[in-house]
């Protein structure tokens, strides 16, 4: 059980305004791909996921979780199909028989809808996996088996920026 | 009349502190297994790490009132307070329940953890799960491949230009039965379906690898297996060919149980060692405050029950010591209230007893007083009557031969009005001995101090004061203790004669619940006869023709006043020796 976190980086594409949401695309930057294919092949399910985070929220000792969103999938193989399988929260299965196409389909994050609230400028975004997801009732380690998960940076979103162009820059 | 003093909780104190805290216990698990629990069960990191100190606090703060408890039940053991031994067997008492109670518990939680996990790691079920995740495989693998042979075979390809698609159909099923239908597009228009109507399609599906084989599909418990070929017929057409297989149903629900259960089979195996660490943690970290929680309980009650006791204890001491104004309050209606309102009445009629028999003793003591002082102020009137006479009957008879008897009948009035004037001095000072003021007194230098006046008159008596203890200080009235010593020093050098020894020594004693200073004042003079001894401290007692017999009595009231004790030993011809306790607190 080590506590090495690697550093799981998010680069956005586009934030787009839709009425009152916004749509965000974005990409994980997963430093260690060989890692995913090996744990995928072992037949280990793996958690991605993206947290957004309103800049100004402050999480409280009731509602720790205040102004979160998550967006997170599955990926794993699937040995009756012989085939890499993506789990989308909303029920929806990918199939992939090439990795490059998985890591790409993995990677990638669209139309992620953000509901900010009036006169917020910012919000915060961050990358995490969880390299190897632990079944009931071993799912209790996972807070003790640091090594098993890797997050990055928080970084600040700004919209309503000049030129309407969306911006990144590193917290 | 004064009642038992206040003690720090009241019994309703106690029970709403025990409701407190077992309340705040519950409030805080409640807290504790929703920040933590419910986290760690979704598998998720810790984001309020103020938490897990809010969760140490607990423990420690009952660690600590416990801890705090015990040091305070050691220090009034060691003290020997009241009720302190009782207590103790009362707290090991409470303490061995809890463990009884708490130990088959968690023996039995531990046991049924270790049970559970021991059968997750059992190697038979790891082999019948691979096992049966293999014949799953094996299963859909024929399936597969089946559909796919067939749609790779010329026979069929033969049979899609030379026959129509109803002919087809049935020449396929009594050539391959495993393929429940068959579904031919052009483009995105469906030419022709055979077989099971369920597994109708609207539109070709998408394949997924280059043999054509299609994702399963799940439509509801059925499990559906496709495969799609695209043909170029022989009018030049192209068509997609759609063949499809339903499982058993439930399949894929199945395969899918099996998948996870040996997944988490696998990582039970990985990790049973962190993961048995894990639980007997979480069980200690929710059973410990319970079990602290218990103990402490344990002492409010332990309390509870030996507060009667101690204010018994507290009474009975100090009617022992002579006080019978001391009340206990009682607060409930059991068998120890019983007991402490008896007590309660027995010490009034005690005290009422205690009031008759002194206003008895009072009266008699004044009528002896009076008997002997009117026995010994007559004593000297005798002799200064006759001398009065003897001047009178002279002058009346010869006045002239008066001066032959008038020198030492006048000798003999004044000497004898001079011990009536001691006489009553000392009566005086016995009767009205002023009220002792007590102060710490270093009482070598006292005795120093007193001893000092001898030598000079006396040469021939010596002092031995070796014994005495030079840093020793009592609560003492100087000039009264003073007084003590002087007129044991005086009885004991007027015993002694022209030369003696005088030794005093102290030690230090206990006495039940009171430290004292024990003085002894050893002589080396004639002793006291047997047959007086029991009356050296009544007053006007004396064996010397000079002496008034308030020496000793004053002594004794000094003593006694200073909530000491005196009393002798004394062998005739060897010595005497004088003991006094004095209390070395107030």
């Amino acid at each position: 059980m080590g506590l090495t976190l690697l550093s799981q980086e998010v680069s956005v594409d586009s934030v787009r305004r839709h009425g009152e949401l916004f749509l965000l695309d974005c990409r994980i930057l997963i430093d260690d791909t060989e890692r995913l294919l090996s744990s995928l092949d072992e037949g280990e399910t793996v958690m991605l996921g993206i947290r957004l985070r309103e800049a100004s929220a402050e999480s409280t000792f009731l509602n720790p979780r205040a102004g979160y969103y998550e967006y997170q999938r599955k990926v794993s193989w699937d040995s009756v199909e012989g085939l890499y399988v993506i789990d989308e929260p909303e029920g929806r299965r990918r199939f992939f028989s090439h990795k490059d196409a998985l890591l790409d389909a993995v990677q990638s994050f669209q139309d992620l809808p953000i509901m900010v609230p009036g006169g917020k400028h910012s919000f915060r975004l961050r990358g995490e996996i969880q390299w190897k997801i632990l079944l009931p009732p071993l799912n209790i380690l996972s807070p003790f088996l640091t090594s098993l998960r890797s997050a990055g940076e928080w970084k600040v979103i700004e919209f309503y920026r000049p030129k309407s162009k969306a911006g990144v820059k590193g917290e | 009349m004064r009642k038992g003093k206040h003690q720090p909780l009241g019994p309703v104190s106690n029970i709403l502190t025990v409701i407190l805290l077992y309340i705040i216990l519950i409030i805080l698990v409640l807290v504790l297994a929703r920040q933590i629990l419910i986290d760690i069960s979704r598998g998720e990191q810790l984001d309020n790490i103020y938490i897990i100190p809010l969760g140490i606090v607990l423990p420690v703060f009952l660690f600590g009132t416990v801890g705090l408890q015990m040091i305070k039940l050691i220090r009034d053991r060691r003290e020997n307070r009241p009720g302190t031994r009782f207590k103790t067997k009362l707290m090991v008492f409470f303490f061995a329940i809890s463990l009884l109670a708490s130990l088959p518990q968690a023996i039995l939680s531990l046991a049924f953890i270790d049970t559970a996990l021991h059968s997750w790691y059992s190697a038979d079920l790891g082999e019948a799960l691979d096992g049966g995740v293999e014949i799953a495989l094996a299963y859909n693998s024929q399936r597969v491949d089946n559909l796919v042979n067939l749609a790779e075979s010329s026979l069929f390809y033969r049979l899609l230009n030379e026959a129509d698609y109803r002919s087809l159909w049935e020449t396929l099923q009594e050539a391959n039965s495993a393929v429940d239908s068959l579904q031919i597009f052009r483009a995105f228009e469906s030419l022709h379906f055979s077989g099971d109507p369920v597994l109708i399609l609207d539109e070709p599906p998408e394949t997924i690898a280059g043999n054509g084989i299609v994702p399963k599909e799940y439509l509801g418990s059925v499990t559906v297996q496709r495969v799609a070929r695209e043909f170029r017929i022989e009018d030049g057409d192209s068509i997609n060919v759609v063949f499809s297989s339903r499982f058993p149903d439930d399949f894929g629900i199945s395969a899918e149980k099996l998948t996870q259960s040996r997944q988490s089979y696998r990582q039970i195996q990985e990790y049973k060692n962190i993961f048995r660490i894990i639980l007997l943690i979480f069980f200690s970290y929710f059973s410990f405050p319970v079990f602290l929680l218990a103990i402490l309980v344990s002492f409010l009650l332990s309390d509870e029950l030996i507060r009667p006791i101690v204010s018994l204890e507290e009474a009975t001491r100090r009617a022992s010591e002579g006080d019978f104004s001391y009340r206990i309050l009682g607060r409930s209606r059991d068998e120890l209230s019983i007991l402490t309102a008896s007590f309660n009445r027995m010490m009034s009629e005690l005290e009422n007893s205690r009031r008759t028999t002194l206003q008895t003793e009072k009266v008699t003591a004044w009528q002896e007083i009076a008997q002997r002082l009117a026995h010994e102020i007559r004593n000297p009137l005798t002799p200064i009557k006759l001398s009065a006479q003897r001047i009178l009957r002279r002058y009346e008879k010869d006045p002239s031969s008066i001066g032959e008897i008038l020198d030492g009948a006048v000798s003999s009035i004044v000497r004898e009005v001079e011990n009536l004037d001691l006489l009553l001095q000392e009566f005086r000072d016995f009767a009205r001995l002023p009220r002792s003021s007590r102060y710490p007194v270093k009482l070598s230098s006292l005795l120093d101090e007193t001893g000092s006046r001898y030598p000079s008159v006396y040469p021939g008596i010596s002092f031995d004061f070796s014994g005495v203890d030079r840093d020793i200080e009592l609560p003492l009235d100087r000039e009264q203790i003073g007084r003590v010593f002087t007129n044991l020093f005086k009885n004991a050098v007027e015993a002694m004669g022209s030369e003696g020894k005088i030794t005093v020594r102290t030690d230090l004693v206990r006495k039940g619940n009171t430290r004292y200073c024990r003085v002894q004042v050893e002589d080396s003079g004639c002793g006291i006869a047997t047959e007086n001894q029991g009356e050296v401290f009544n007053p006007y007692f004396t064996t010397k023709s000079h002496g008034t017999g308030l020496g000793l009595p004053i002594v004794e009231r000094i003593v006694f006043d200073h909530r000491g004790q005196i009393w002798f030993e004394s062998a005739p011809g060897v010595g005497t020796t004088f003991f006094i306790d004095l209390p070395l607190e107030l």
